[in-house]
């Protein structure tokens, strides 16, 4: 009925134009009629000369005043339409109003310019990300792996304050240079530093020279417990930037020596360096010969600031535009090109799953949940953090999460891995309760939008399984994981990305540089 | 002017009376979800100068078949200016009739740029900005006709089905020019919001409700 209506509006509105055409359009013809010299006629056959001159013309008003009399049948109507034009142009002009809005541009500028100029939501390239610079060690040494050096320097971090209070630094001489050992040594109190928890891993620069030697430099956040003789601890929230060198002909380790601190020659335990020589192979290892070591100390900032567990931390990147590799694509591809399963839509229901699991795992307090899904790095700060909120009776509630948006960010493949990065766009609940149900902190209403950067990585000679999501991806028994990472029935590893993607860091929007 | 206010059945949407009825349907509708809503009106999202210029060569056509078959004599010096002339009334009628214009672009064409200058604008009025993402725009575009919702990442997706579900009322009520349909319609939008996004007491209201 609607369109009936519609399409009868249509042709007479069609039928008027074509009527004032053909009215205007004579009206025009005939003061255009000649009064002598050339002239046309539609009547007759050939005809028109090209003398110029004629009749009719004349200015505007003088025309039209003219047809009104010598032809009043053209002159008055095409009067009408004009004045009629006319009187529906100012008419609108007139009686139009403004537009208007409920809520202005202006007014939301006011009242939050910073958090407006930041709301821009496109990607931005990022122009000089630090992070792929380290691919370029691959030139002399291409068993070199990002991710394998992520997990060896997670690893030397940790034994590195761990030493501080086991008085074991001297045994990391070919790991840490003596200038750095002699600072850490600083605080003869300390009798232990526990629970060392990396919060995040930034590149500040990356020089690497033709002969493959180079030199990182990163910043680390952590947290960390000292304990003190007589008696006493202390948590500390650290910010220290740390350099890295690694000299010329140096090797890379493979995946499966990532988390060991050995002789770099022979391999024997490091209980054996006297000094700086290896009790087993005899031989003078200084630091960055044969392996990364840590040249440079700085701790930029160390607070006295326990764990955030019921403050209202406010979201402070989420508008702030995503920093995109500008080979993130296109190692995207090479990893299709390896492995023509891998699709889009795959690696995002796979961060669909992890999500889910993550954050059951999370609000149940249950890490056995979120084990099959995280590498071990990252399940061990999520198991500290878990084990705190236990300790600290209170339960953080992440209801109703769900993912919004996920766009790629980054990726990287190399001789063992390959990674992905991704940002991840979320919204829910956010609120810690005490274990009797009473608010600490957050709303049990109003959800909370965020986003963060996840980094997964997975085998780069993956391991074709056809087991389900929640089967071990080994032996297809029921996914149950121990806290190493091995599955309960066949013991195999299935959490350092053999079989699937796991999930490797997480990042806020504020700290990843790309 | 609160909801319960009388309007008239007839009100242009420009109306300083359609304006402050907006208003009170906006706080209406916020007082059962969390949602916030923000309703936008204009004139025009663009100028169909395509229209016009389809409805100018038509003049011109016609001006032209007049001055080579009727009969009477015409002198050919002015028959280049007679079809400009023609061409050009035809562009200024179809400029000054918005329905001439309508016939000459279809509807899909006219929703497309409305649904473009609609999300333009859910940005440059800062609506991404709540806390929880909760935004929901309804952009009324006069001359189109359309009415275009835009809504934000948190929005469930019943809430949103149900956004897009009440579109064809409020486009009815837009063509009747009948504002009190339209702040009825939005206003029972919020309950619908409401059963999944329901409004708590500790809600702000971070979008002001005010006229800009």
């Amino acid at each position: 009925m609607m369109s009936r209506k519609r399409n009868f509006a249509h042709a007479i509105t069609i039928s008027v134009v074509i009527a004032v055409a053909m009215l205007l359009d004579a009206g025009l013809a005939a003061a255009s009629r000649p009064g002598g010299g050339s002239s046309y006629s539609g009547g007759h056959s050939g005809g028109g000369g090209s003398s110029s001159g004629g009749g009719g013309g004349g200015d505007g008003i003088g025309l039209l005043i003219w047809l009104c009399f010598e032809h009043p049948l053209i002159g008055i109507p095409v009067v009408l339409v004009i004045l009629f034009i006319a009187y529906r142009a100012r008419s609108q002009k007139r009686s139009a109003g403004s537009e208007w809005s409920t809520v202005g541009r202006a007014a939301s500028l006011l009242a939050n310019p910073a958090s407006f100029f930041a709301s821009v939501a496109a990607p931005v390239v990022s122009n000089h990300p630090i992070r792929p610079e380290l691919e370029a060690i691959r030139r002399t040494d291409p068993a070199f792996s990002i991710v394998v050096f992520e997990d060896f320097l997670y690893f030397l971090y940790a034994e590195m304050h761990r030493a501080r209070g086991a008085s074991g630094l001297d045994a990391l001489a070919p790991y840490i240079a003596d200038n750095v050992r002699a600072v850490l040594r600083g605080d003869s109190r300390i009798t232990e530093v526990t629970g060392i928890i990396i919060g995040s891993l930034t590149y500040d620069n990356v020089v690497v020279h033709d002969d493959g030697s180079a030199i990182v430099t990163v910043t680390i956040e952590s947290n960390y417990v000292e304990r003190y003789r007589p008696h006493g601890e202390q948590r500390f929230f650290a910010k220290e930037k740390i350099t890295l060198v690694r000299a010329a002909g140096a090797r890379s380790r493979t995946p499966d020596k990532a988390r060991t601190l050995n002789c770099p020659n022979c391999g024997g335990p490091l209980s054996a360096m006297r000094g700086t020589t290896c009790g087993y192979c005899h031989t003078q290892i200084a630091a960055t010969q044969k392996d990364w070591a840590i040249t440079s100390l700085q701790l930029v900032e160390r607070e006295l600031r326990g764990p955030l567990l019921t403050s209202n931390v406010q979201e402070e990147g989420t508008n702030l535009p995503t920093v995109v590799d500008p080979n993130a694509h296109a190692i995207f591809s090479q990893i299709q090109a390896k492995d023509p399963t891998f699709q889009w839509a795959r690696l995002e229901g796979r961060i669909g799953l992890i999500f889910q699991e993550f954050h059951a795992g999370w609000v149940s307090r249950d890490p056995a949940k979120m084990r099959p899904f995280l590498s071990d790095n990252l399940f061990q700060s999520q198991l500290y953090w878990i084990d705190l909120y236990r300790a600290a009776k209170c339960i953080n509630r992440t209801d109703g999460s769900r993912i919004t948006h996920v766009e790629l960010a980054s990726a990287t493949t190399d001789a063992f891995y390959d990674s992905v990065t991704v940002r991840l766009y979320a919204t829910g609940l956010d609120f810690t309760i005490s274990e009797d149900g009473k608010l600490l902190s957050g709303s049990q209403s109003r959800p909370r939008a965020y986003s963060e950067y996840w980094t997964l990585i997975r085998g780069a000679q993956k391991k074709p399984t056809d087991k389900g999501d929640k089967q071990c991806p080994n032996c297809g028994a029921p996914l149950n994981i121990n806290m190493a990472g091995n599955c309960q029935y066949c013991r195999v590893k299935v959490t350092s990305g053999e079989y699937d993607w796991v999930l490797s860091r997480i990042e806020q929007d504020e700290a990843y540089t790309g | 002017m609160t909801a319960a206010s009388p309007l008239p059945n007839r009100v242009a949407f420009l109306d300083e009376r359609a304006k402050a009825r907006a208003v009170a349907a906006v706080r209406e509708f916020e007082s059962h979800t969390s949602a916030e809503l923000v309703i936008t009106v204009r004139k025009q999202v663009r100028s169909y100068t395509e229209s016009d210029m389809i409805v100018g060569a038509l003049f011109a056509f016609a001006a032209l078949m007049v001055l080579l078959f009727h009969p009477v004599e015409f002198a050919v010096n002015w028959m280049p200016i007679d079809v400009i002339v023609a061409f050009v009334l035809g562009f200024v009628l179809s400029r000054t009739l918005p329905p001439v214009r309508k016939v000459f672009v279809r509807t899909s064409k006219r929703r497309e740029a409305v649904n473009i200058a609609a999300k333009a604008a859910f940005y440059d009025l800062g609506i991404t900005r709540t806390t929880g993402r909760t935004g929901v725009l309804v952009f009324v575009a006069l001359v189109e006709g359309i009415v275009a919702i835009v809504t934000d990442t948190g929005v469930t997706a019943e809430a949103n089905q149900a956004a897009n579900d009440t579109k064809a009322t409020l486009e009815a009520a837009l063509a009747r020019l009948d504002m009190r349909t339209f702040a009825e319609t939005l206003e029972k939008l919020g309950s619908a919001f409401g059963a999944t996004m329901a409004h708590a007491d500790d809600d702000v209201n971070e979008l002001p409700d005010e006229i800009v």
